[in-house]
């Protein structure tokens, strides 16, 4: 049983920072994401997806082309990230294809209802680039792993089993700044928009 | 040589449009403060803990050893620079064994202080500020005016014709209008193409935790997640007073500097970085470098000044200062502005070097000590200096003999009656129209400016001393 309120206050801190939210839980995953895009991303184009082996969505490049979009994956696999035929990928090459995306599909590793924030890791298994190189992000956020408070969620991360991994990013909103005139502008060299589509434990 | 404070201070108090920009944003960020404390009811307790763990972390000088070695078992490269001179040599080296030329770099204090960027342009490294702030101040050729927003000092318009100039050297399209959307999207596009093709990424540290060896960064654009992940080599150079103990101590510390600085509870991105990418990763670099910077941090330790260390740079001083607030970063002529630069740049240098910030640009009204989150007590510490540079013989005499005659006669209620006779005989050469106008030495020239009420034809102590004297006849 999931409990509820760390969800609720997550729920409305994210959207106070201008962040999508769709509770997928329930409902059809093709259809939830189907929803969260078309709030999130103006128009379709290439979409980065790293997959992250513990949380599989083995059909997420097919509904994704069904909506129009052409999927760029990235799977891990032991001897580094393969594409979607099972080819190793190239550093420059990812580079490239993450710069040109126009969304990046990623997996939260734990969220933080107190501050919003949700934390991505950079390891071996997953990816950063998506979160940081298309101008839209999705997250995909299992409802368990929502923290009530930003200790809970360090404290989970310091006792990874698989040890820290090379880069965390707690993300809290869109990419932003006020440096001029102390004006908020979103979106610099980050996405500008930013969405958890939050989904079942299981 | 720096110019003199009066000459700082009369560029900025010309600058209208500087003062316009200053007195609309300063205030908003201060009150941002404020509201997040008030909305969130535990803050303070975690404030409180977060500085106590600064300062014993300041006290304790086995912490850079200790996250050297962290460093290190990660896959990490640590090291100890004295200076910029020895920094600068640190990066050029790792440029000429990777054939490197070019480096984007998130903005980081540290680098403006060790004047990096000239170093490193003198060995032939390109060297681009990837925050759109420093952009904006790189491309002008100017220095950071405010901590968290270097750019402050100039308006949209401004921000649109340091753009247009830089659009014409690169041959591209300069933006459209000055509308905020299209003069960030600009600074996207170029800065875009030199994240993708940099060799080296250089930041700083917002803390750096001992234990694991973890370095933070805290930003709102994204930059720092381009400079740290992009490129093949990522180096970090770090305060060596920013290392703090555990990991633990985050849970305090990171919500400290947007809270803050701005209100907010967390930044954009907190970024945790412990070590280079693993085999099988693609993303983040090949090597890791953390540089443990002193540049005159060792010698506050252990001084009176010691708690200035605890610093986290939120900006949170800069944003209550009445004198910055009418001034500006540029009026302090150094790198750190603001209250804590009027202590940290005499302390990191010398006294010599920057008396007159202590000095000159603090009124003693303690606001800045009840928006420091680290309860750095700054006005104390500039008293302190001020007595040091009069100890040092700093002061010009003229102004060493004034102010010791002055306490000499006021050490005594006599003295003190004696000198109020005295002034007021001497103020008939100066008293115009009811007001004090000129007078001997430092009077003169203080009086040029402002008005002295004249010393009154019948003291206080003078009327008691007659209603004594009739009532006991």
């Amino acid at each position: 049983m999931v409990e509820s309120r760390p969800i609720e206050e997550f729920t409305a801190r994210w959207r106070s920072l201008t962040g999508i939210f769709h509770d997928a839980r329930g409902q059809d995953p093709r259809t939830a994401l189907g929803k969260v895009l078309t709030d999130l991303v103006p128009e379709a184009g290439p979409a980065l997806v790293f997959e992250d082996p513990g949380f599989p969505v083995p059909d997420m490049a097919e509904w994704l082309m069904g909506f129009g979009y052409e999927p760029i994956v990235v799977r891990a696999s032991a001897a580094g990230p393969v594409d979607v035929d099972g080819l190793p990928w190239e550093r420059k090459n990812l580079k490239e294809a993450a710069a040109r995306a126009a969304l990046g599909i990623s997996t939260g590793a734990w969220a933080v209802a107190h501050t919003g924030s949700v934390a991505v890791y950079g390891d071996r298994d997953h990816g950063t680039w998506p979160s940081l190189l298309p101008p839209a992000h999705l997250i995909l956020l299992r409802a368990d792993s929502i923290y009530a408070t930003l200790g809970d969620g360090l404290r989970r991360l310091h006792f990874e089993p698989g040890g820290l991994p090379p880069e965390v990013k707690l993300i809290t909103g869109p990419s932003s700044t006020g440096d001029i005139e102390g004006q908020p502008v979103i979106g610099v060299h980050g996405p500008a928009r930013v969405g958890v589509l939050l989904v079942d434990a299981h | 040589m720096r110019e003199a404070w009066p000459i700082r201070r009369y560029r900025a108090l010309q600058d209208g449009e500087l003062r316009r920009t200053l007195a609309r944003v300063l205030p908003r960020m201060a009150e941002g403060r404020v509201r997040a404390y008030e909305d969130d009811p535990e803050a303070e307790v975690r404030r409180v803990r977060a500085r106590d763990r600064r300062r014993e972390a300041v006290r304790n000088p086995g912490l850079v050893e200790r996250a050297m070695a962290a460093i290190e078992a990660r896959g990490g490269r640590a090291a100890q620079v004295r200076d910029g001179e020895e920094a600068a040599a640190y990066l050029i080296e790792i440029a000429r064994r990777r054939g490197a030329t070019r480096v984007v770099k998130s903005k980081s204090m540290v680098t403006e202080e060790l004047e990096l960027n000239q170093r490193l342009a003198a060995a032939g490294i390109e060297v681009r500020e990837t925050d759109l702030g420093e952009y904006i101040i790189q491309l002008a050729g100017e220095r950071p005016s405010h901590i968290l927003a270097p750019a402050i000092h100039r308006n949209r318009s401004q921000v649109k014709d340091v753009f247009v100039d830089a659009a014409t050297g690169f041959g591209v399209e300069a933006p459209a209008s000055d509308d905020l959307d299209v003069l960030t999207a600009f600074a996207r596009r170029q800065l875009r193409a030199d994240f993708l093709s940099a060799d080296i990424g250089v930041t700083g540290g917002n803390f750096l935790v001992a234990e694991t060896g973890t370095l933070i960064l805290i930003t709102n654009e994204g930059n720092a997640d381009m400079v740290t992940t992009l490129p093949e080599v990522h180096v970090a150079l770090v305060g060596m007073e920013k290392v703090v103990e555990s990991f633990e101590d985050l849970t305090d510390l990171l919500p400290v500097p947007a809270m803050n600085g701005v209100g907010r509870r967390l930044s954009s991105y907190t970024t945790m970085i412990s070590g280079p990418r693993q085999p099988g990763q693609l993303e983040g670099p090949e090597e890791f470098h953390v540089l443990f910077v002193d540049n005159g941090r060792s010698q506050i330790r252990g001084t009176p000044f010691e708690e200035v260390l605890t610093c986290v740079r939120c900006g949170a001083c800069y944003n209550v200062c009445p004198v910055f607030r009418q001034v500006g970063g540029h009026a302090y002529g150094s790198v750190y502005g603001g209250p804590i630069g009027s202590a940290l740049t005499p302390l990191l240098s010398s006294l010599r070097y920057a008396h007159d910030l202590p000095e000159s640009l603090c009124t003693l009204c303690h606001a800045c000590v009840e928006a420091c989150p680290m309860d750095i007590d700054l006005p104390h510490h500039f008293v302190a200096l001020r007595e040091q540079a009069v100890r040092e013989g700093l002061k010009p005499k003229g102004v060493s003999l004034t102010y010791r005659t002055w306490s000499h006669w006021w050490e005594s209620p006599r003295g003190y009656r004696r000198s109020i006779r005295l002034a007021r005989l001497a103020q008939r050469l100066y008293e115009r129209r009811g007001r004090l106008q000129g007078g001997p030495g430092l009077l003169g020239g203080w009086t040029r400016t402002r008005d002295m009420p004249p010393v009154a034809r019948e003291t206080f102590g003078e009327w008691w001393e007659r209603q004594e004297e009739r009532r006991h006849g």
